[in-house]
């Protein structure tokens, strides 16, 4: 309990800063347009007072809240009425909580969406129910900056200015995002003891080659294990070259605004050739140009080390299971960067009656964290127990079992599982404080105008990267095949039309 | 599942040759290229088939090694076992499914064939008007939003089973299959009935009904199939866990393996856990066990499906 509360003001305090230095820019403008507030509001706004206040003053609301599970939980009963219990006690609002599930939630929800169905609150995302589509759709209502400060200035101090940027569509916000890791920090795992028996300085990896000295003394000594293991889909860690990719297109970090062909960069070619060289020297699963799932191999504990785009901080722990129950390092190979708030949050009806009671049940779910806890875990004896101050472990076939945070709010004010360290949240803020904004932050390639050689240059990717990435096959032939055929089904065109959008993106948010 | 419905078919269709034999008798050959075509036709649908039914018997190890093989590195029951873990679910869905199937198909039955008989009735005055509002409805339909608004707006059939059963108690496909059926039954038979002092209700029930057995068959069956198939209008209406339908958990949990597996980026952000995704051989065991009663119970009605897929032929 101590803990989320110093948690807490910690990032009270930082929002506040934040806010205040918004406030120089954002504030006449509110001050100004207040008068004038959206037609949301309008409604309620007599009764609506800033959460925190008596329960009593606000009255009775029902919401009604449509919300993505991976598997409905069976005590769903029991947790809604809990649930329903203490916001009654709190902000005098029933809450009916509809989970859909993740197989339907699509389907079901664009159904809703269509027919005008009412609801008021629905969680939303850049991949599943997609956030951009129901903004153009008109399906959102626009959350003003007076709301939030109104209703949730928790939730707007949580987030950065980037971050709130992120959500926001042609300058206007239409959804909360869920505080959760919203960066990813490229690197590689590798299993403890190996790191320990060749006292191995993982400080000093930045890229693939650094990692040789370390895979050939293993390939020697420890027989049985394969030093790297490598799947056919997997494709190179642009960091460990200087680059990177966002939003469709490869660009150097250091000239963020030009597209590039990965293909014919000196740095692809040293790639393929160093990874030939290991699988020659057998380095490598032998059979990584055709294995999709490493998930077996890992399993047996014989493999050393692997890749991994997204080393998200105290989940060390979670992949020990995963290497055959031997431990595990992570050796990031670059900063941190932000990758965009938008994969989970919440947005609500353009119709609804009862926005600003919406914005206080979400602000609610980030200031309370039994209610935050509630709904994530369940019900403390039934559904998990405590294992710490604020650890839990969560309790086999209790009936309600999916950890899912991520979809109500700050992941941050929730418990911890057994095995995550004490420190994983301060660690998760710390990191999404810290990381960088990549240039192209933002962006997103739409591959409308050259759909056909973009499914042309699909098509050749799959017959060729698998065995160029893994080092299968022989780079000095087939590298200069695979870039002609490329060229021949329309690289440059795709490189041209990247090149365009890039350009007219940057104009559009003044990066040029 | 139109594989049940394709097996059946194909299952059935041997016969037929074999019915005609003695016109080909004399020339062996003829016989053998048909039983060969259509063996070969019945290869297509089984092997396929086969190959769910062994996957779903084997180790979830040996199908990560080698992909799907009809002889199994491993044989394992581990599948099984994992579904049955928590029955449940699975039992429930059986128990809604069965309900929806026995209950649709009854009321569905009887809808049709009084549709049908009135609209085969020359003496029915609005026959034509009445044949072209069924047909209509054949080629013109409102749209999905329109009915999900209706259902849910005005009918108030949310979280329930009707909204799973109504919308598939008449096709006009049916209506007009019945209504060619009846209206080959001898009209001089029911109006000397009707001289003996019968009502049109004993008529129906008395007479048309038992008279028209083969037609009822195989609507009924047609019919039965499509409740059990049944998983988009469940997946619209049916909220609650408890009410959702066998073919609507396999769905579901088909295209959550889709969705998680086409966005491991994000899912991964997010700490979705895609270890518990069911597995490979879960996925076939789960398609066995939705698939399995009708193939059980289809060989009971198959003598009828045959013969009522012929007698209409034979009374043109």
């Amino acid at each position: 309990m101590k803990r989320w509360r110093t948690g807490l003001t910690a990032a009270l305090s930082l929002g506040l800063a934040l806010a205040g230095c918004g406030n120089n820019n954002g504030g006449n403008e509110a001050a100004s347009s207040a008068p004038a507030s959206p037609s949301a509001t309008a409604s309620e706004t007599a009764s609506a007072a800033p959460s925190g206040t008596d329960a009593a003053a606000l009255e009775p609301v029902k919401l009604k809240w449509y919300y993505v599970q991976f598997g409905i939980p069976q005590d769903q009963q029991a947790v809604a009425e809990a649930f329903n219990e203490m916001t009654k006690k709190l902000i005098n609002t029933t809450v009916e909580l509809v989970p859909i599930d993740g197989g339907d939630y699509e389907n079901k929800l664009n159904t809703i969406v269509a027919a005008n169905d009412e609801y008021d609150l629905v969680w939303t995302s850049s991949w599943l129910f997609k956030y951009g589509d129901n903004v153009n759709k008109g399906a959102f209502m626009e959350i003003t900056d007076e709301m939030l400060d109104k209703y949730a200035p928790t939730i707007k101090a949580s987030f950065s200015q980037v971050a709130w940027n992120d959500v926001k569509v042609k300058g206007k916000l239409y959804a909360i995002p869920n505080f959760q890791t919203f960066t990813k920090t490229p690197g590689f795992v590798i299993q403890k003891r190996f790191v320990d028996k060749y006292n191995f300085d993982t400080s000093k990896v930045k890229t693939y080659a650094d990692l040789e000295p370390l895979l050939a003394q293993i390939k020697q000594n420890d027989p049985g294990i394969i030093p790297f293991a490598m799947n056919k889909d997997q494709t190179r860690l642009s960091e460990a070259y200087g680059m990177q990719w966002l939003g469709g297109v490869d660009y150097r970090l250091s000239d963020p605004l030009t597209a590039i062909d990965l293909l014919q960069t000196d740095e692809y070619k040293t790639h393929v050739k160093l990874m030939k060289s290991w699988h020659d020297k057998g380095y490598t699963n032998a059979d990584a140009a055709t294995v999709s799932d490493l998930k077996p191999l890992l399993a047996s504990g014989n493999v050393a080390a692997v890749q991994d785009f997204t080393l998200a901080p105290g989940s060390e722990a979670g992949r020990k299971a995963d290497f055959g129950g031997n431990e595990v390092v992570y050796v990031p190979i670059a900063e941190p960067t932000f990758t965009g708030v938008t994969p989970t949050m919440n947005a609500i009806n353009y119709n609804s009656k009862h926005a600003d009671r919406a914005l206080m049940l979400l602000e609610l779910l980030n200031t309370n964290a039994d209610l935050f806890n509630l709904l994530t875990f369940g019900i403390e004896g039934k559904h998990y127990t405590k294992v710490g101050d604020n650890t839990i472990k969560i309790i086999d076939n209790g009936g309600y079992s999916n950890n899912a945070g991520w979809i109500f709010g700050n992941v941050t004010n929730g418990y911890l599982l057994e095995g995550q360290p004490a420190d994983t949240w301060e660690r998760v803020k710390k990191l999404n404080e810290e990381a960088t904004v990549p240039a192209l932050s933002g962006f997103n390639f739409n591959s409308e105008n050259v759909k056909a050689e973009m499914a042309n240059m699909d098509a050749l990717f799959k017959e060729y990267s698998p065995g160029l990435e893994t080092g299968t096959i022989e780079p000095d032939k087939y590298l200069p095949m695979f870039i002609e055929k490329m060229k021949k089904v329309g690289a440059e065109t795709v490189l041209k039309e990247k090149q365009r959008q890039i350009d007219e993106w940057a104009k559009a948010n003044g990066k040029k | 599942m139109s594989t049940i419905q394709a097996t059946a078919t194909a299952g059935a269709a041997p016969e037929l040759p074999a019915a005609r034999s003695k016109a080909l008798d004399s020339r062996p050959i003829y016989r053998w290229m048909i039983n060969a075509l259509f063996i070969v036709v019945s290869a297509c649908i089984f092997v396929p088939f086969l190959l769910v039914v062994v996957s779903s018997f084997s180790s979830e190890d040996s199908i990560l090694r080698h992909g799907y093989q009809f002889i199994p590195e491993r044989w394992s029951l581990g599948a099984y076992r994992l579904v049955f873990q928590s029955p449940k679910i699975l039992l429930r869905a059986y128990g809604v499914t069965i309900v929806v199937t026995v209950v649709g198909t009854a009321a569905g039955l009887l809808l049709t064939a009084m549709t049908g008989w009135v609209l085969s009735r020359s003496d029915y005055r609005f026959n034509r008007q009445a044949t072209f509002y069924v047909f209509f409805t054949m080629l013109f339909g409102g749209g999905l939003v329109p009915f999900y608004i209706l259902m849910t707006q005005y009918l108030h059939l949310k979280d329930s089973l009707l909204a799973v059963i109504i919308p598939g108690l008449l096709s006009p496909f049916h209506i007009m299959v019945m209504k060619g059926f009846m209206s080959k039954i001898p009209f001089e038979m029911i109006e000397s009935a009707k001289v003996d002092g019968s009502s049109e209700m004993r008529i129906f029930f008395t007479m048309v009904l038992p008279l028209s057995t083969p037609a009822l068959t195989t609507l009924g069956l047609t019919i039965a199939f499509n409740y059990w198939n049944e998983w988009f209008n469940a997946m619209l209406f049916i909220d609650k866990p408890n009410l959702a339908t066998l073919q609507l958990l396999l769905v579901r949990m088909l295209s959550t393996i889709e969705y998680l597996t086409a966005n491991t980026e994000f899912v991964k952000q997010l700490g979705i856990d895609v270890g518990q995704l069911p597995k490979y051989s879960v996925r076939m065991a789960m398609a066995i066990l939705a698939a399995g009663p009708m193939l059980c119970v289809f060989p009971f009605f198959q003598r009828y499906f045959v013969s009522g897929l012929t007698l209409g032929s034979l009374k043109g």
